[in-house]
């Protein structure tokens, strides 16, 4: 009963510690002086300074000065890098992950909901950009948000400005829903591998001949103007976006047959495939896969939780870097978005990745995949001021994040959210002394 | 054909046999003349002492020295604010729900009706769906309310709108104006695609896509049937043609902050200029985004939960677990603030917007929440405005309703009192030009409970009552006979034409009676539904098939003499 009590005031007093996080206010000019600076493409600056100015950052390295008037923090002991970028989510989505109605819905997208606390979850990991993915339920699936961690924000303001459109493919047990228990006979088509490649070639050939009926129509308006057009098909549209490159893939794939077959399909309607997601054998077919000019997303140890994961192995990331293909660490999940640094880790452990190709894996990586590397993924002057501040190296167990920061505005700051280990140890003495 | 020789067998017998009128004045129906008001014209302007006069249910004439021409009834209603008949511009009430569709692709369960499923029904006018039930009408009325906006709640293209008219009768002859917008929501299909938020904005976007072509694509055809295929015939685009096409706004159901950036976002996409947001609830959240749409908001009553509305992380910044109440309790109390601060904040920022009882549990309990809105913070003629001369906007009536003007319609509220005070007493309702006695509320009665016995206390309905009824035109007198206890009522109607015997009850002051008619022509059931205070009745008779008549009568006393009854109260 005590024990309830308690756990229900610190409940209480939880929510009402989300309040006290600082209101989003305009860029602000900061400086960051004395830290170790992990710049990702210019090296490590020791005892350097970030300069940054309207959202960006001004200037960067060891004797750069402060202009007078700025808010300076001070980087004694603290590592300094870029906002670490999760290439695949779904947390913070509004009404629905997966349009699972039908198999190939590319027309849809995403809604991101501004508010979640995930988002705060993952600002306190140092984490300032998500893709925030369709599920895997459909072949294909639908449009991706690539957000920015600006928590509380309005919605049109969540969005990150200029990323790649992204659609969201899917392939083997998920969609073929091989672990439903739904009857054979409840489960929609495609129901095996072989289904899922025939249902890829049946709507690109269908979004082909579409494509054809409007310049078909282009060129029948230039002899009849009050020519009739083709019925405008916002599915077909979105697949012929995809075949002429406006919209990106990122596919979720685990085995390595079914990742040869999705780049033999998009190579026959003259597309490429952006993002293997997951790609847990993706190690067997790296070099196909570079080739191709795939990028792969994929867990560093998580392995075995079905069947079309149980050839995975840890040595995955730093195979398929090793073989040319530029390799991202993913969260796929609300919770480990928070510890996305300690991922990336272990491509050290395993493969022997060096550090810096370790942390591009949450950095610049994910960049180049949600097509954001101009503007964040590294620390250069011209960049988005979008910086974590460690309290030590990102791969030291007992590291964490100081403060991060997004668009030059720090969202989280781990001085005020001590107040909330404080209201809790208030909640402890109060309740302690209620009961006493 | 029978019915309306029927009709006029009934008016001219009551004529023929007892020339009802007083002898020396003729008063057409519905024409009264208000005098020794307090007339608010419009929020802000007021006549703090004059007349309104209307005939045939329109206003002729207003003003401090407006004259009383013959032929209408004269009520004194010194003491008395008249105001502009409120309007609830979004209300579902008397509507069928609409159930939120299931997650997922699942099957919805019900197995198919015939005809469109109700969440994808864009060619069905809500009036055309209206069932109003014995109460409603009149609880609006007792709450001042003279028009509705029925809308739809829930669905995706669940309907159009109606305006109609809170008077008795059935729901065709309330419409004031039908359609009046196409309406769209954010819910789901039952079983199939959309099942999903993205999946119903990229849904609603084809289908506006799909409307505007097909008309395209007919018109080729017919132009042309040799070069052009015929196109297929598609229910739901037909429903959404007029709307597609810019001849009907359109109205965006949204609650929460991010759904309404979503209703503003699509309106865009869909290339519709005229559109209004409903629901609302979270528009002080996007204030300035609402406002540079230049669009009204139809601002619902219905408050989300302060625990759950979004931004209230951000917004809110409480100092917790401090003072006497419990963290939880703080927060609420000042976000409930926030929440039902909404209008509020649409006023300061000058966005324009109307009132809506959509989701709110009665008329009641809307005219509280108005109330409250007051308490807290709008200004009087802000809410006014937004009961009145905004939702008449959103609803297309701008001239017809909204202020008391000449020529526009006399729907009218007498009140003892200021409108926007709880003490405040709503006597009377006009509905276009119709009269509505609001019987006085129950002391102690609690809050919108019912009372406790049968009858709501001592008040019976026994007795003999007299009265008349306005015919076409013409007062018609009878006496009604009540027996027996009010759960279990006998009464005889009797008229020149004969007598008649219903059954029935009177609870909470309502008296629903009921039998048949014996004519020379057949059966005809009448229904007689009336509100009684004290020894006064006011209501109606529903003679199937022919229409409502509204009555008034008085127990004991002198049988009446036509009109004498109908100002005898205020004379």
């Amino acid at each position: 009963m005590r024990r309830a009590a308690l756990s229900s005031r610190i409940l209480s007093v939880l929510a009402c510690a989300a309040i006290l996080v600082p209101a989003a206010a305009g860029a602000q000019d900061i400086a960051i002086r004395n830290a170790t600076i992990q710049t990702i493409t210019n090296g490590l600056i020791e005892n350097g300074t970030i300069v940054v100015r309207d959202g960006r950052i001004a200037a960067i390295g060891q004797n750069v000065e402060i202009p007078s008037g700025m808010e300076v923090i001070d980087g004694q002991g603290m590592y300094v890098m870029p906002g670490l970028i999760d290439a695949h989510s779904h947390m913070a989505i509004d009404g629905g992950i997966n349009e699972g109605s039908e198999s190939v819905t590319p027309e849809v997208r995403i809604q991101p909901n501004p508010d979640d606390l995930t988002i705060y979850r993952a600002l306190a990991g140092g984490v300032t950009s998500a893709n925030l993915l369709h599920g895997s339920a459909n072949t294909i699936g639908g449009q991706a948000a690539v957000i920015k961690m600006r928590w509380g924000s309005q919605l049109d303001s969540i969005w990150f400005e200029g990323a790649n459109r992204i659609v969201k493919f899917a392939l083997g047990e998920n969609v073929t829903r091989a672990s439903s228990n739904q009857s054979d006979a409840d489960r929609r088509y495609p129901k095996s591998r072989m289904g899922v490649e025939q249902l890829l070639r049946w709507w690109f050939t269908e979004a082909r001949e579409y494509q054809a009926e409007w310049q078909t129509y282009e060129q029948e308006r230039q002899r009849n103007r009050n020519a009739l057009p083709p019925r405008e098909n916002l599915r077909l549209q979105a697949l012929v976006d995809i075949m002429n490159g406006e919209i990106k893939v990122h596919a979720h794939s685990y085995r390595a047959d079914e990742i040869l077959m999705l780049m033999r399909v998009a190579e026959d309607f003259g597309f490429r495939i952006n993002t293997f997601q997951h790609v847990l054998e993706g190690y067997k077919v790296a070099d196909e896969m570079a080739e191709h000019g795939a990028h792969a997303s994929t867990f560093a140890e998580m392995w075995g939780y079905k069947v079309e994961a149980n050839d995975a192995i840890p040595f995955n990331m730093a195979m398929m870097a090793d073989r040319g293909v530029v390799v991202s660490v993913n969260s796929d999940s609300g919770e480990r978005v928070r510890r996305l640094y300690q991922e990336a880790a272990m491509g050290m452990k395993y493969g022997d990745m060096s550090e810096v190709d370790a942390l591009k894996m949450v950095t610049l990586n994910p960049a180049i995949q949600l097509g954001v590397d101009e503007q964040v993924g590294s620390l250069e002057v011209g960049k988005d001021a979008d910086i974590t501040i460690f309290n030590g190296h990102p791969f030291a167990p007992a590291s964490r994040v100081e403060k991060t920061i997004v668009d030059g505005r720090v969202l989280f700051d781990r001085d005020q959210a001590m107040t909330l280990e404080k209201l809790i140890q208030r909640a402890v003495t109060t309740t302690t002394e209620d009961a006493s | 054909m029978r019915r309306s020789i029927l009709a006029w067998t009934l008016v001219l017998a009551a004529i023929g046999a007892q020339p009802a009128a007083a002898q020396n004045e003729v008063t057409t129906p519905r024409s009264y003349a208000l005098t020794n008001a307090r007339i608010v014209v419009s929020p802000g302007d007021v006549i703090e002492q004059g007349t309104i006069v209307f005939r045939e249910g329109r206003i002729t004439a207003v003003g401090a020295d407006a004259q009383v021409p013959a032929g209408v009834i004269r009520l004194d209603v010194e003491g008395a604010t008249v105001y502009a008949g409120l309007i609830d511009a979004a209300n579902g009430a008397g509507l069928p729900t609409i159930a939120a569709g299931g997650r997922g692709g699942g099957g919805g369960g019900d197995a198919e009706a015939s005809g469109p499923p109700p969440e994808l029904n864009p060619g069905l006018n809500a009036v055309d769906a209206f069932t109003p039930g014995d109460d409603l009408l009149a609880d609006y009325r007792a709450a001042g309310v003279t028009t509705v906006g029925l809308a739809f709640s829930g669905g995706i293209f669940p309907g159009r709108v109606s305006a109609v008219s809170m008077r008795d009768g059935m729901p065709a002859a309330l419409v004031l104006r039908s359609p009046v917008a196409q309406q769209i929501g954010f819910g789901r299909k039952r079983g199939g695609y959309p099942s999903t938020l993205m999946g119903v904005l990229a849904y609603i976007e084809q289908s506006f896509k799909d409307a505007r072509y097909d008309v395209r694509a007919r018109s080729a055809f017919e132009t042309s049937p040799g070069n052009s295929p015929l196109p297929p015939y598609d229910a739901e685009h037909e429903g959404l043609q007029a709307a597609a096409a810019g001849e009907l706004p359109v109205w965006i159901a949204a609650s929460g902050a991010y759904d309404i950036e979503r209703a503003i976002d699509l309106a865009a996409k869909l290339n519709v200029d005229n559109y209004a947001i409903v629901g609302g609830q979270e528009a002080f959240r996007v204030v300035s985004a609402v406002g540079a749409t230049g669009r009204p908001v139809i601002v619902s009553l219905d408050f989300p939960n302060p625990n759950q509305a979004t931004g209230r992380s951000f917004e809110l910044h409480v100092a917790p677990a401090s003072g006497e109440d419990s963290a939880d309790e703080q927060a609420d109390s000042a976000a409930a603030k926030v929440v039902r601060g909404n209008a509020a904040a649409l006023a300061e920022a000058g966005v324009p917007f109307a009132l809506a009882g959509t989701g709110v549990s009665s008329p009641a309990e809307f005219r509280r929440r108005i109330l409250t809105l007051v308490e807290e913070g709008l200004s009087p003629d802000a809410a006014l405005r937004a009961l009145t001369v905004t939702p008449a906007e959103v609803l297309g009536l701008s001239r017809v309703l909204g202020t008391i003007e000449a020529g526009k319609v006399a729907n009218l509220v007498v009140v003892e009192g200021d409108l926007f005070d709880e003490e405040a007493r709503i006597a009377q309702v006009f509905v276009q030009g119709e009269r509505y006695d609001i019987p006085r509320q129950p002391e102690g009665g609690g809050r919108g409970g019912r009372a406790g016995g049968p009858g709501g206390g001592t008040a019976t309905a026994a007795g003999e009552w007299n009265g008349s009824m306005d015919m076409q035109g013409q007062a018609f007198a009878f006496t009604l006979t009540i027996t027996g206890q009010n759960d279990a009522l006998s009464a005889t109607l009797s008229t020149e034409m004969g007598a008649t015997t219903l059954r029935g009850d009177l609870t909470d002051g309502r008296l629903a009676l009921d039998g048949i008619f014996e004519s020379p022509q057949g059966q005809i059931p009448l229904s007689l539904r009336a509100s009684v205070t004290g020894d006064e009745m006011t209501g109606t008779i529903e003679i199937e098939g022919m229409g409502t008549v509204s009555l008034t009568a008085r127990r004991g006393g002198a049988a009446v003499q036509g009109n004498a009854i109908m100002d005898g109260g205020n004379r």
